[in-house]
Formats: C-alpha cells, structure tokens, sequence
C-alpha cells in the first residue's frame, strides 16, 4: 500500500493508530505530496496547542441542582425498554450491592429506596467540596432565573423564566445590613462581552469605580436580559408579541429580587437606569408605577424631537425595502413557518442593521392586534406608497410625542437625571428636547453632556452616584 | 482512593432507571469532557459552567429520547453542542444590537477592566485560538471537537449528525484556512519525524 490518494491521506492521519505499513504508506505520499504535509502540519500544531482544560468535576450547587432535577423518586421505565428482565434487574441489584459494600462508610440507618443512602454512602469518598473562596473585595455577581409570569401569552416562545444579573456589593456577605437596588436596562455594556453575565461584570465594575473614589454607597445592581426570543430588544414595554416586559420588571423582578435578597423592598430605595433605547422605557416605568421606582437615569436616551418620519431612522429607502422583503418572506410562509423563519433572518446577516431596527422598535411599540405573524404593522405597505396614518399614530407613541404621555408621577420623582453625548449620533438631539419640555412643564430633573463616552465610566462615575444620592439608605 | 464506578451506560440498559443513581453516574463519568466540550465553544467559563449543568438536567429530562444501543457520550455531546451554539447565538445577537446602538460612541478597545483571563488562554496559543474562532462554525465545530476535546472523526460525525466524509472534507477545509491564516511555516520536518516514529 504505498499510493494514497490525498483523501486517504487525510483519513490515515486522523487514524487514532497506524499499522506500519499504513504509517510507511503515509511518510511516503507526505514526502510527496506538500498540501497533505501542511493539513498534517497544522494537525499536529492543533493536537498540541488546542486541548483545553475544563472543570474536572462539578461545583457542589450543580451537582445538587442536576441531582434535584433529577427527581428524588423512585424507579422510572426506560420507555426504550418496557419489559424489565428478570436478569437485568439482577444484576442492577447486584451492582448497586456491589458498590454499596465498596463504598459502605460504616452502619447506615439508610432504608430502601436506595439513592438517597447511595448519596449518604457516598459523601466519604467524593473529593473534598472545593474551599469557600475567600470574599472577592469587589463584591460578587450571580445570574437568576427569574420566573416571568408577566410575559405569558406572549407570541414569540418568550421563555417563562428570564435570566438576571445580580450584583451584590462587598459588605453583602459579611453583614446583615439591606440595600437599595438599582435596576439597569442596557444591553452589552462591555462592547465586546458574553450574555448576561458580561452585565454582571459590568456592574462590578461600576459600583467598584463608585466605591472607589468615594462618589456613592452600597447598592444592589439588577440587569435583566434584554434581549427576547426573535434575537431583538424588548424595550421593556408591554407587548401582545413579546409579553409584558413593564410588567415582568415592576413585578416579577422586582418581587423576585425582594424575596431572595436583603434589600430595602420600598419605592423610596429602588432606581432605574435605562441606557439609549431603554432610556425613554425606563422613565415610563417609573412614572407608572411610583409605588415601585422613585428614581430614574436616563443614559443618552434614544427618543423623536420631531416625528418619526422626519427623524428618518425607522423609513429610510435602506429600512423600508429590508422589511418589506422581509414582510413579503413571512406573508408567503405558512403561519406555522413564520415565527422559525423570523428568528433566522433576524439573527443572520441577511437584514440590514437598520431594518432589524426597524422591526424591534414595531414589535415593540406597533405590534399586530393578535401577535400572529409578522408580529408587527409596518408605516408603509410598499416602496413609494405614503405612510398608513392609523400605524403612524402608534408608531409616533413609541418613543415619540413624549409630552404627550407624561403623566403626574414624573413630578414625583426623588431623582430625574439625563445625559447626552457631546459628540454623538441624531440619538443626541432627543435628550436636550426632553429637558427643554420637562423644563418647561415645571418637572425637576438635571440634564448632563458628557465629555466621556465610556459607558462603564458613566454607570460609575455619573450614574450611580446620582442614584445613590436620590435612594434612601438604611 | 476507590471509586464507586456504575457506567451510566450499564445503567441505561437495564429496563428500569433509577434516576439519582443515573444523575450520579453521568456527572463521575461525563461532566469533565462536557464541561470542557462547552468550554472550548464558548470560551466563557460561566457560560460553560451554566452549560454544562442545563445538558445534564436537559439529558434527565429527555431521557425517553435516548436509545441505548448507541453512544450516549455523543447524545450528551449533542445537547451540549446545541446549547452552546444558542448561547452563541444569543450573544452574537446583544453584540449586535450593542454595536447598533452605540456605533462609534464606544472606544474600540472598551472593556470591563476585571475580566479575569480563562483557562483558554493558558492551554492554548491566543494566535491559533482566535484564527479557530475565525472559522464559521461548521468548520470550528469539527476542530474544536477533535482537537481541543479529542472526539475522533467518527464521534464528531455522530454528534453533529453528518456524514464521516463530511467530517474529513471540513477538517481538511479548515486546516488550509488556518495555515492561510496563520502563515503557517514549513513544519515538513516536524511531520516526518512524527511520523516516522
């Protein structure tokens, strides 16, 4: 066997052994042959330098929480297998008799049923549960699953439990003291990060930036994801579509977080932080529910001095053809087909950046009357024609005509805060417009330009230490 | 030290399942390759941290799914593989949406100071690491597979359910776009040592 082809080449290499005459076959077509020698060069590169090294065994909280999901009960059929052999069984009961001897630790009063003694039996003989890490001076972060009763009925498969980043301060584990709370409404703060938890990050990194330079207290930082089942954001608003989102912030989260932390549960001790596209979501919240927030930051908030039409970002001739196309794509797929098809052209790169725009803000703030698909009514229904006046109205009470919509509890408010970036995008022109209207209607509020355009830096260094000032303290 | 070892995989052919001794079983015998197996996707350890224990509360839970004349490493291997990519998925979408948002208000290089440095970084060359990641994923999958997690061609194939050919034609594609990458040098006599051992 001395001529292989190229392809047996490749497999011979990928061989976990070789016979020497199938190694002699393979020195010979590599002495040969200079693409095979380079595949074989970088396998032996990628064997050496790839491997990785993951946790070798789990954390105790996961073992107890794949051993909980696993159910304490007894016997259940192997459906695969529904006629029990008399043999197999013996032998199970063998096995685990076996094993109950090997591992016996001494007298048990451990009865039948056998897992639970099993586990008793096996404390001895498991490593020795990893060492409580000292207590990170930073302060810690968890990620919850919180249950979001609020988003049922929602149309998308909106999951029932979202995921929450939980940031707690240091003295938290060493003292018995409660906290206000903040909750942030961003999206990935870090610019370059994981999920939920680079939120988790984020807010360490900020109540350490507060904390060190003397700028704020202690406070407990909440960030719930953002991001629903169609891959966009949710704006925080209610929605047929997506669910309730104000809903599952004023009161899942917010009771969930209540329940299982030692927090100050009053309005007085809970804020807001909504960054760009959250910021106008964040300050409805508060004004509809004072009986929760009393405390509200606004970080360069995206809202329409004017209308939507004339702000141009929702109609530009780029948005109107990419959702359109889309519109056309779902409308000829069967209903059941829609949702699937949605999800993959949103999360592809297929749509333009502007049209996805486009359709979170009309899922969000235009949603179809009975959320079946497209979910959304979009301003126009082809390239040229004027835009549907009814779909305008709704689309301008998204984050538009902001006046309009305040209402008496926005006065109330303990801390009304808004930045905008010195040099930013059209987004700027918004925040200033606010002020001037807040202004002019008598609310009390501050309005900041930024000169920094970092984000952690504004939690840190603006943010929170508004925050802490505005929110009652133990 | 003894250990208490009831291959899951035995267990499985019995015609009944204890479940916690099941659940027990499948952590001793399988939670390090499924941790690293996420680990080596994701690169996150939290994240692998979280996948690891959904793939085996998701392996309980669809226990009636799993045939026990096959390979019950590559089922595992499987949920794993498909969770990780959703949590890549999901995290592809958030930097999206934040790079939308934020456009060039961000400082390119902006991130969270305390990002600890993973155990990636210290098993592998950064440069080789990131031109993997380069890859789209049907070609990342099949080298993560086989030479950060050691599956051979055959159990990759059965965990992404595609043909072994397929497997060898990726490997091979992603060996070329790697050196390309990477301007790989002239290893011709690193090779023929190694193979001629």
């Amino acid at each position: 066997m001395t001529n292989l082809t190229h392809q047996q080449a490749r497999e011979t290499i990928q061989q976990a052994y070789l016979p020497e005459d199938e190694r002699e076959a393979l020195r010979q077509h590599l002495a040969d042959c200079a693409e095979c020698r380079a595949y074989a060069a970088m396998h032996v590169r990628l064997h050496q330098q790839l491997p990785v090294a993951g946790r070798a065994r789990p954390t105790p909280a996961q073992r107890n929480a794949i051993l909980d999901a696993a159910g304490r009960k007894s016997l259940v059929n192997n459906p695969l297998r529904p006629l029990v052999s008399l043999a197999g069984l013996a032998a199970l009961a063998l096995l685990i008799a076996a094993a109950w001897f090997v591992m016996r630790p001494g007298p048990s009063t451990a009865t039948q049923p056998l897992p639970a003694p099993l586990q008793t039996a096996l404390a001895p003989f498991r490593p020795a549960p990893t060492p409580t890490a000292a207590p990170d001076p930073r302060g810690r972060f968890v990620i919850e699953s919180v249950p979001a009763p609020s988003l049922a009925g929602n149309t998308i498969g909106e999951p029932p439990a979202q995921r929450a980043a939980v940031y707690l301060p240091p003295s938290y584990d060493s003292s018995d003291r409660r906290y206000p709370v903040v909750y942030v409404l961003t999206y990935a703060p870090e610019g370059n990060t994981n999920d939920v938890e680079a939120l988790g990050v984020a807010a360490r990194s900020a109540m350490n930036l507060a904390l060190r330079g003397g700028l704020a207290q202690e406070m407990i930082i909440v960030a719930p994801d953002s991001i629903n089942a169609l891959d966009v954001p949710t704006f925080f608003v209610p929605s047929p579509v997506t669910g309730d989102w104000e809903s599952y912030l004023a009161n899942d989260l917010v009771s969930y977080i209540d329940a299982n932390y030692r927090t100050l549960p009053s309005a007085q001790s809970r804020a807001l932080l909504g960054e760009v596209c959250n910021g106008l979501p964040a300050l409805w919240a508060a004004m509809h529910r004072p009986d929760v927030f009393s405390a509200v930051y606004l970080a360069r908030p995206l809202l329409f001095a004017q209308s939507v039409l004339d702000e141009g970002r929702y109609v530009s001739p780029i948005a109107r053809s990419g959702v359109n196309d889309l519109l056309g794509e779902v409308a000829a797929r069967a209903p059941e087909a829609a949702l699937s098809h949605m999800q993959e052209r949103l999360t592809g790169s297929g749509v333009p950046p502007v049209a996805q725009e486009t359709v979170a803000y009309g899922i969000a703030f235009a949603p179809t009357a009975d959320g079946a698909a497209p979910y959304f009514d979009y301003l126009y229904h082809d390239a040229d024609g004027p835009a549907d006046p009814a779909v305008l109205r709704r689309w301008e009470d998204g984050l538009g005509n902001v006046m309009s919509r305040l209402q008496p509890g926005v006065a109330t408010l303990a801390g009304l805060s808004i930045t905008v970036s010195r040099t930013g995008a059209a987004q700027d022109t918004g925040p200033a417009y606010l002020s001037e209207q807040l202004t002019a209607a008598g609310v009390p509020h501050r309005l900041v330009v930024l000169e920094n355009e970092s984000f952690l830096e504004e939690f840190g260094q603006e943010a929170l230490p508004f925050l802490s000032e505005a929110l009652a303290h133990e | 030290m003894r250990q208490l070892v009831i291959e899951p995989d035995r267990l499985l052919r019995q015609g009944q399942v204890d479940r916690q001794l099941l659940a027990q079983s499948l952590l001793d015998h399988y939670f390090a390759p499924v941790h690293r197996l996420a680990l080596s996707i994701l690169a996150d350890e939290a994240e692998a941290d979280d996948v690891a224990q959904e793939t085996f509360i998701t392996a309980l839970r669809r226990l009636d799914r799993y045939d026990p004349q096959t390979n019950l490493k590559a089922w595992l291997s499987t949920i794993a593989v498909n969770l990780s990519r959703d949590r890549l998925r999901r995290r592809k979408a958030r930097q999206r949406w934040s790079d939308l948002w934020h456009g060039a208000q961000r400082h390119p290089g902006e991130r969270a100071r305390d990002v600890e440095d993973g155990q990636l970084a210290r098993a592998a060359t950064a440069a080789l690491w990131a031109a993997v990641n380069d890859l789209d994923e049907k070609h990342r999958l099949p080298v993560i597979l086989r030479y950060a997690n050691g599956y051979a061609v055959r159990e990759i194939a059965a965990v992404l359910q595609v043909p072994e050919g397929t497997i060898h034609s990726r490997l091979h594609h992603a060996c070329r776009k790697l050196a390309v990458a990477l301007g790989e040098p002239d290893t011709t006599a690193l090779v023929m040592e190694l193979f001629n051992d």
